[in-house]
């Protein structure tokens, strides 16, 4: 039972690191860029709600105008960023990247301080089923993560815009040569992906307390998962992302007399599996090997 | 008077700084945004020798070991990942090395940080500090200078321009690379080591994020190989900010439009002198 409550609890983390994971995916595919400003747009979204429901907008309210702060932050990064994607300026952007979510994070934290913030004040409701227990937020994440994962693949896959987005993330000249609009199909990407990052912003500020810096240690975590993974690998990112987080708990959970861990330990480990497995397989977790000429 | 000789040791420990990032970001166009964590690492070999009961002195020469063994494994890593996992990697041990500094507190005394580090005798006084972080500074400066002018000085230059062109010509380009992480990781960490002797106080969020930007500002405003560049990026990076002292800011505040004014700065800087840093392509 007790493996089960921790395979359970490591399944809400890792959903909400899969679905960060995911958007940088995206972002990746379009523009070669990792986008680590990812992080604060979360962050912005959940403060957004926060500013808004403790004003008494309501709780419908309070979330469009963190979705609507998300997406808005989709479109200033993308802004500055197209500069260096036109010129495959890729670690340059990385670094505008970094500068620019340290920036929305400094922002934040001017104005609304560093201390912890709730967007959830009260005793968090839990459900039990079969002996186990998971918040409400944790389970609305599950589901979360299910919609997003079903329509990701229907919207990717099944529908010709998905089609549209794919040819772009293939070869940008060539769609263009197409009639494809290539920027505008980057422009919408990061509008999503900025809104899905809100979702998950909002989902971990009801689950825990945020502050300004709080969306950059989720963030590296997807990080880790997409190289861990593979780049060019969604499966192996999947599996990455919740493997990430479930073996730390395993083993903080088991470690116990004078080798016992913490839960502060849990990004130590991370690192660790990342450094092992990047030094082992440093194209992902599945990607095979191309013969290089 | 304290004010003028603490501004003075904050600009010569940015000028060292400045010449690591010159080395590994401006001309060789590496991103190794793991330094802040091999300075952080080395801070904490000085003060935690120092608590066991070694002098100050040793101390350092423990600390300088350390962030060379640590800029060692950065340097394998640079080898054996691609070059957004490196940065990602360099990223990550940021967060990581907090968390084991934090988490290890039998050793580290966690949160609580260490307080109380010990200056060598020779600079126990902050005039004393300042006048010798400063002539390490200029020494370290002029090193960088003629060693620019030697061949090893122009296969640096030559790097970010062309790695293939200088593999042809039978420069271990990888190996070379590595060497220059290490020399810029051994730089910082001694820019951190007089940091650190200035404030005598470490905690496990010392050298984070908004070191990164600064080094990274640093780092933009030196893009070009001359190394009066180096000097100017210390003097802009040390006494801009000094402005925002004047500013009417809650002390809280402080802290973040200082951090806010380098992220702004920093991508300003990157629009701007970004065709500087990609090699201009030749038409024929």
């Amino acid at each position: 039972m007790f493996f089960a409550q921790i395979l359970l609890t490591s399944l809400v983390t890792g959903t909400q690191v899969l679905l960060l994971a995911a958007g940088l995916y995206l972002i990746y595919t379009v523009t070669r860029v990792f986008h680590i400003a990812l992080g604060a747009t979360m962050i912005a979204a959940a403060y957004g709600f926060y500013a808004v429901s403790h004003g008494g907008g309501g709780f419908w309210g309070a979330f469009g105008v963190g979705l609507l702060v998300a997406a808005m932050l989709g479109v200033v990064s993308f802004y500055i960023l197209r500069p260096y994607i036109n010129k495959s300026q890729v670690l340059l952007a990385l670094l505008v990247s970094i500068a620019l979510g340290t920036a929305i994070e400094s922002i934040i934290a001017i104005g609304f301080g560093s201390e912890g913030k709730f967007l959830i004040e009260s005793v968090l409701p839990t459900i039990e089923f079969l002996g186990l227990r998971i918040t409400q937020v944790g389970f609305w994440t599950l589901i979360v993560g299910l919609i997003t994962a079903v329509t990701a693949y229907i919207f990717l896959y099944l529908l010709p815009y998905g089609r549209v987005v794919r040819a772009v993330a293939q070869h940008r000249e060539c769609a263009s040569l197409l009639g494809i609009k290539e920027k505008r199909v980057r422009l919408y990407v990061f509008i999503f992906t900025g809104i899905l990052a809100g979702v998950i912003g909002i989902l971990t500020g009801m689950n825990s307390a945020i502050t300004p810096l709080s969306g950059f240690h989720p963030l590296i975590l997807a990080f880790i998962a997409l190289l861990v993974g593979g780049v060019a690998d969604f499966k192996g990112t999947i599996v990455a992302s919740y493997l990430l987080v479930l073996v730390p708990e395993l083993i903080i959970a088991n470690s116990y007399g004078g080798v016992s861990f913490s839960a502060s330990w849990k990004m130590v480990f991370v690192f660790i599996i990342a450094l092992a497995s990047l030094s082992i397989k440093p194209n992902g977790l599945f990607t095979k090997v191309i013969r290089k000429t | 008077m304290g004010y003028i000789f603490t501004i003075l040791a904050s600009f010569a420990g940015t000028l060292i700084s400045a010449v690591s990032m010159h080395t590994v970001f401006s001309l060789m166009g590496i991103f190794f945004l793991g330094l802040p964590t091999v300075v952080k690492i080395s801070m904490y070999a000085l003060a935690i020798s120092q608590r066991a009961g070694i002098s100050p002195e040793l101390s350092f020469v423990i600390a300088i070991i350390v962030a060379l063994i640590v800029s060692f494994l950065f340097a394998l890593l640079f080898s054996r990942v691609s070059p957004d996992s490196f940065v990602v990697l360099g990223l990550a041990s940021l967060i990581a090395t907090e968390a084991l500094l934090k988490s290890w507190d039998k050793v580290t005394n966690g949160v609580m940080g260490i307080t109380g580090v010990e200056r060598p005798f020779f600079m126990s006084q902050l005039s004393e500090l300042a006048v010798i972080v400063l002539v390490v500074a200029v020494l370290i400066l002029f090193v960088e200078y003629f060693f620019l002018k030697t061949p090893a000085g122009r296969v640096m230059r030559a790097y970010r321009e062309d790695s293939i062109s200088l593999e042809a010509m039978g420069v271990p380009t990888k190996r070379f690379a590595q060497t220059i992480i290490i020399v810029s990781g051994v730089l910082l960490s001694v820019a951190g080591i007089f940091y650190l002797w200035r404030i005598q106080f470490l905690d496990p969020s010392t050298f984070g994020i908004p070191i990164l930007i600064e080094i990274f500002t640093l780092g933009v405003l030196a893009l070009s190989p001359k190394v009066r560049m180096v000097a100017i990026a210390a003097l802009f990076v040390t006494f801009v900010p000094e402005l925002l002292r004047f500013v009417e800011f809650p002390s809280w505040i402080l802290g973040y439009a200082r951090t806010l004014f380098y992220a702004l700065l920093l991508m300003v800087l990157i629009r701007k002198l970004s065709n500087n840093y990609t090699v201009a392509k030749r038409t024929i």
